[in-house]
């Protein structure tokens, strides 16, 4: 029944497919032999309303948690993609939270183009990726643990020994301005698809509320090591090396850093 | 822990009233204003692994409201194994937030390894009987505590099973101990779609066992019924609600609406007219039902079981390093 109702074919060709076969080789007319009729449906059309509804009941949350993108790619193509995205990554998991885990990723390895060389690919895919790839991120971090609930910190007082880079600070690196395309969705805008452009991008979360945090590629690059697990001396230290600027001036640098990310909930302290 | 020991558990759980399903639309509202609800029930997945605002503010309700835990995904008709994982969580959120029960549904929702996400229909047979009352005490010895279990909405039965529904639930619970969920919407849709009395299904089951109640709206589709959570409770239903309260001497009772989810205000007059049912029929009983087209309507929605990261508020900034 459940191979039946997961796969994005009608009920016929379901039951005759592959999956089901090896699960069951049923043929169409042998489902009123098992699901009993009612007084005004046969078996096959009682099975079918939960076909029908598995995909309306999935395709809806897919909808809820890429609510930008399905306006990037229109409704139609969007539920294309997410159906097949369905079959061919079904749920695993006990919460929906994960549903959507693994679009990004079904995006790229369904990209129209995937075959041709780099230099001929067409661009648009590479937005809806970099696309689902932010919405997901955002998702995740909106409802990681947090913060929030430790006792107040006084950053003034924290030596840059104890910061280290917040759990659910997600660093994000895009081929396109998604972060801008993404806001003025949000804000009931239907902007028209960037041109390329590399995007760096933070997501923390303040008080329950998430930032999205544009980043110089230098930024990013210093925030990538703290990630990795260094130091804030070691950081800083490879920016010195890397800008061949000396330490104080990277020192001074790191000091207006820190001054900007310390309240929007880049770091927690040790 | 044998049965006796969870039915007399079961008997001990308290009458809360007339409750509203928690739901994100409603947060601000909630935090703002602190409804005289009686208590709020939670779709349990929704919370489990929360670390973010909808657990913050559940956090804050238990303190002021009487929590029931209500899931999805406890699959406890399937055949894989159970979740020790999942069931981990839900003890742990069910310790922290003070639940008063912990409930779920007769249905499988996956197998092999896959979760449909949907309240799939089980054979009523001897043989399912014994597989889930074998689970249903594993599940409460792990959780500490009695199962409450819920009749779905089904749209199909099984030429095979032997067993009336109402009959399979009473059988649990008088094997596991194990407490009941009355969904009259659902039986009045189940009822419907399998040609059965409602009333009768209603009647058949032990009401001692019933711990709770819920009331939720429907769609006619004239070849089958919809439980599509998404409209006010309708006559038939109301009629339901009446013999089952008289029957049951007035258990806790939920209304559920998870899809056009009406402004909290409007939610809540909805719950309240349940108090005009309790002991007489509604007047519009025998009016003839509407009939819409399947179209575009699901049965038990779950877009509202994630969270609208941003469809309540402007909850982000945008800032330039």
């Amino acid at each position: 029944m459940q191979t039946v109702l997961t796969d994005s074919a009608g009920l016929g060709a379901a039951m005759r497919g592959a999956a089901a076969q090896a699960v069951l080789p049923l043929q169409p007319a042998d489902i009123e032999q098992l699901i009993a009729p009612s007084s005004r449906m046969s078996g096959g059309q009682r099975l079918a309303v939960y076909q029908r509804g598995y995909f309306a009941r999935l395709l809806e949350c897919m909808a809820g948690q890429f609510r930008v993108l399905k306006q990037a790619l229109g409704e139609e193509l969007f539920e294309d993609f997410a159906r097949e995205y369905l079959a061919v990554y079904p749920s695993e998991t006990y919460t929906l939270g994960e549903l959507g885990a693994r679009f990004a990723q079904f995006l790229a390895e369904t990209r129209p183009d995937l075959d041709a060389p780099p230099e001929e690919r067409e661009a648009w895919p590479d937005f809806m990726i970099d696309l689902a790839r932010l919405e997901r991120a955002a998702f995740v971090v909106f409802d990681a643990p947090g913060s929030e609930q430790q006792p107040a910190v006084d950053w003034s007082a924290v030596a840059d020994a104890a910061l280290r880079l917040a759990p659910g600070c997600e660093l994000l690196r895009f081929r396109y301005p998604v972060n801008g395309y993404y806001q003025a969705v949000y804000r009931g805008e239907n902007p028209p698809l960037p041109p390329a452009q590399l995007n760096f991008l933070a997501i923390t979360r303040v008080n329950f509320q998430l930032v999205m945090f544009e980043l110089q590629p230098l930024q990013f690059q210093f925030l990538q090591q703290l990630q990795q697990g260094r130091t804030v001396q070691e950081a800083v230290a490879m920016l010195a090396t890397q800008l061949e600027m000396g330490q104080v001036p990277a020192e001074v640098l790191w000091r207006i850093w820190r001054a900007k990310w310390l309240p929007r909930g880049f770091f927690v302290a040790s | 822990m044998d049965a006796t020991y969870y039915q007399q558990q079961v008997q001990k759980l308290p009458k809360l009233g007339l409750g509203l399903g928690l739901r994100h639309a409603h947060f601000n509202y909630i935090l703002e204003q602190w409804p005289a609800v009686d208590w709020f029930e939670i779709i349990s997945e929704n919370f489990i692994d929360s670390g973010g605002r909808p657990r913050y503010v559940l956090d804050q309700l238990a303190e002021r409201y009487p929590l029931v835990m209500h899931g999805v995904s406890l699959s406890v008709g399937s055949t894989d194994a159970l979740n020790f994982d999942y069931l981990s969580r839900l003890k742990q959120l069910a310790r922290a937030i003070r639940s008063a029960w912990v409930s779920d549904h007769l249905c499988w929702t996956g197998a092999m390894g896959l979760n449909t996400h949907d309240l799939l229909p089980v054979p009523l047979t001897e043989e399912t009987l014994a597989h889930i009352v074998g689970r249903v005490r594993v599940i409460q010895e792990f959780l500490e505590r009695p199962l409450i279990l819920e009749n779905p909405s089904t749209y199909l039965s099984f030429a095979h099973s032997t067993i009336s529904e109402p009959e399979f639930l009473a059988r649990l619970a008088e094997e596991t101990g194990c407490g009941l969920l009355l969904d009259v919407n659902n039986v009045y849709v189940t009822c419907f779609n399998n040609d059965l009395d409602p009333l009768a299904y209603i009647d058949a089951l032990p009401a001692d066992r019933i711990v709770q109640m819920h009331l939720a709206g429907h769609q006619h589709c004239g070849t089958h019924i919809i439980d599509t959570h998404d409209r006010e409770v309708l006559s038939p239903v109301w009629a339901l609600f009446q013999r089952a309260w008289q029957r049951t001497g007035g258990v806790a009772t939920l209304l559920e609406w998870d899809s056009q989810i009406p402004p909290f205000p409007e939610y809540h007059a909805e719950l309240l007219k349940a108090r005009q049912f309790m002991n007489e029929l509604p007047p519009a009983l025998t009016a003839r039902p509407v009939v819409e087209a399947e179209t575009g309507v699901v049965s038990n929605p779950l877009s509202f079981l994630t969270p609208g990261i941003m469809t309540e508020e402007p909850i982000i900034a945008s800032s330039r390093g």
